[in-house]
């Protein structure tokens, strides 16, 4: 699946702004501040009706207009084509069409246009904290399964429920403990499907992660991702090599006992404080944890092969081949280092894959320009419409 | 931009109130009662004004009626043994037009939602317990099973357990409504979360 045409109005730099793109790699350039992460998160809103730069639409919003609209011709195959367009209003906010029908439930199309972004952030997944972790996690989950999708949204929003009663308990009144004990089951039917979910595609991940670190010329190095949840605890497969599969049933018991446990804890700080929200993910290194002992380099790379890694997931679970957007992914790498990543991009995995950057010369050199490639120079383009 | 009249912006602002009404609509919505004959508008204001001065609630099912119990509770030929609790008057006419439910209601007027603000006490909750606990006057039979039957969302589910467990101690059968598939519709359109758990709830034929 590719991206063919792309056109912008009202969107962050660009007014009005129309450009096709190449099946393979789209390589962008031009100087800071022109618009190319700008292009790469417009592509990203089609394919997830979302931003990768900020939880805020309005911001995307050009100044001085009320609302933006993206559209973009999506091809699968060779044959099948589809358009897709996005208008967020300030009045009226999101509305989402493919092939010219609005789409009520935008949940429906998240998974159909899978993406993986890359960007110099990725950092952050092997060296931040847990939450980085469980926002990548829950991304390519998310994408690769709509009951996940569902699941997801109705655990947070009864978690949400639940922390809003104790916020709002003024007495732990029989009456109060009832409700609880409600949002508890309500938090629970959701939260142990989330949690099923997490840890039996743990493996899959793994896998993929391996493969990935191999593909990198890093071979000697033997990756695994260990999760870890509270409620199901050192029993359950998932979490340790020597336990045994839990059913979901078993899960849910052992989370709704672990909500009963933490309840006079939750009560004293107003807040649920055990379930999925508080997923650990440790990334190990021949059975050391990264986190403690990697350079600088080496978190890059794991970051890079964890994005590989889902590049992967997402090409079988989705059965199309994800779109990548490198957001300045390579400005911190040695040309060694960004030729290989290129060549897997174009040998390997064959797939389209945008790449932003304002120091091009590596890439410019190694990929051969003229279709199914395409080098944009944005400064270029941009000033021949100013001429018009 | 052009200016529009201080009652053209009233209706508007009025009409914004409605659920699921937003601006857009709201401004269609004033623009076809300015062209609306006189007697029409008349009518439908009046419509507005007497569901607040004449509509009662029912004082046993707090369903919305004009005569206080309401036909469904007075009627001999339902089975006020079968109790359907629902979230709205609303919903007691979409089970009504099925013809096919031959009990009594109870209307809570909500769900539990505490970012809402609206708790066990601003429902009528009680009431359906003393129901339960003996019935009121007026009310023939015991009730033998209640059926809860608000929408299959997080605070429908939840406002379901709660009740569940209230209902406990009672000799009475608690059931909840089945969720799945619209009969008649097609596949390809149902939500992927309720496909999903219905292929995930398949049930055998042999
Ligand atoms: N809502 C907006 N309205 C107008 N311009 C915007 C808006 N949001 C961002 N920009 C502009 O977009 C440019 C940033 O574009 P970006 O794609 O991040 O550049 P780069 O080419 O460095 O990736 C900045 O010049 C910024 O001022
Ligand atoms: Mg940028
Ligand atoms: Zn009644």
């Amino acid at each position: 699946m590719y991206i063919s045409d792309l056109t912008l109005s009202a969107f962050r730099a660009h007014d009005d702004f129309k450009i096709s793109f190449g099946e393979r790699i789209n390589l962008i350039t031009g100087p800071n501040g022109i618009g190319k992460t700008n292009l790469l998160e417009a592509i990203h809103y089609l394919c997830l009706t979302k931003s990768f730069v900020s939880a805020r639409d309005a911001t995307a919003i050009r100044e001085g207009s009320d609302e933006f609209v993206i559209r973009g011709r999506f091809v699968d195959g060779g044959t099948q084509s589809r358009s897709v367009s996005l208008q967020y209003s300030k009045a009226t906010g999101k509305t989402l069409q493919v092939n010219k029908a609005t789409v009520e439930r935008v949940t429906g199309h998240v998974g159909l246009l899978p993406v993986v972004v890359f960007s110099p952030d990725d950092y952050g997944i092997t060296a931040g904290g847990p939450e980085e972790r469980r926002r990548f996690l829950d991304n390519m989950l998310c994408q690769a399964s709509k009951t996940y999708l569902a699941d997801l949204q109705n655990f947070r929003h009864a978690l949400k429920q639940r922390n809003s009663l104790l916020v709002q308990a003024t007495s732990h009144t029989a009456t109060f403990r009832s409700q609880l004990d409600a949002w508890s089951s309500e938090v629970v039917r959701h939260g142990a499907r989330v949690i099923n979910r997490r840890r039996t595609d743990i493996s899959l991940i793994n896998s993929y992660l391996h493969d990935s670190l191999e593909q990198l010329g890093l071979a000697n190095e033997v990756p695994e991702m260990r999760y870890r949840s509270v409620p199901v605890g050192d029993v359950d497969r998932g979490t340790s090599s020597g336990g045994r599969d839990l059913s979901l049933e078993e899960i849910e018991e052992r989370y709704f006992e672990a909500l009963v446990e933490a309840g006079s804890n939750d009560m004293a700080r107003r807040r649920t404080s055990v379930g999925p929200h508080r997923d650990e993910l440790e990334l190990f290194v021949n059975g050391r944890p990264l986190r403690n002992y990697a350079s600088q380099g080496q978190h890059r790379t794991f970051a890079m092969a964890l994005k590989l890694a889902k590049y992967h997931y997402l090409y079988k679970l989705c059965e199309t081949k994800p779109i990548l957007l490198l957001d300045d992914a390579f400005d911190h790498l040695d040309p060694e280092r960004i030729a290989g990543y290129i060549h897997l991009i174009q040998d390997k995995l064959e797939c389209q894959a945008f790449i932003t950057t304002a120091n091009p010369g590596v890439i410019e050199s190694i990929v051969q320009w003229g279709d199914p490639n395409r080098h944009f120079n944005l400064s270029v383009m941009i000033g021949a419409l100013e001429k018009e | 931009m052009h200016k529009t009249s201080e009652s053209v912006q009233q209706l508007i602002e009025q009409f914004s109130k409605l659920p699921s009404i937003g601006r857009k609509t709201a401004q269609r919505l004033a623009a076809f009662v300015l062209k609306m004959p006189r007697n029409e508008v008349v009518e439908m204001a009046e419509a507005l004004v007497a569901v607040k001065d004449r509509v009662k609630f029912c004082s046993i099912c707090h369903n919305v009626t004009d005569h206080d119990p309401c036909s469904i509770c007075s009627s001999d030929r339902r089975d006020a043994s079968l109790v359907c609790v629902v979230e709205e008057s609303s919903d007691v006419m979409a089970i009504e037009r099925t013809n096919d439910f031959r009990g009594i209601y109870h209307v809570l007027g909500g769900v539990i939602s505490p970012l809402d603000g609206v708790g066990p006490d601003d429902l009528s909750i009680r009431s359906l317990v003393a129901r339960i606990a003996a019935p009121a006057e007026g009310e023939s039979a015991t009730v033998r099973e209640v059926i809860l039957a608000m929408n299959p969302d997080v605070e429908g589910d939840t406002t379901a357990y709660y009740l569940s467990q209230l209902l406990q101690p009672f000799d009475v059968t608690v059931t909840r409504i089945a969720r799945g598939l619209p009969i008649g519709g097609d596949l390809e359109f149902a939500d992927e979360a309720t496909l999903a758990r219905a292929i995930e709830g398949r049930i055998g034929l042999q």
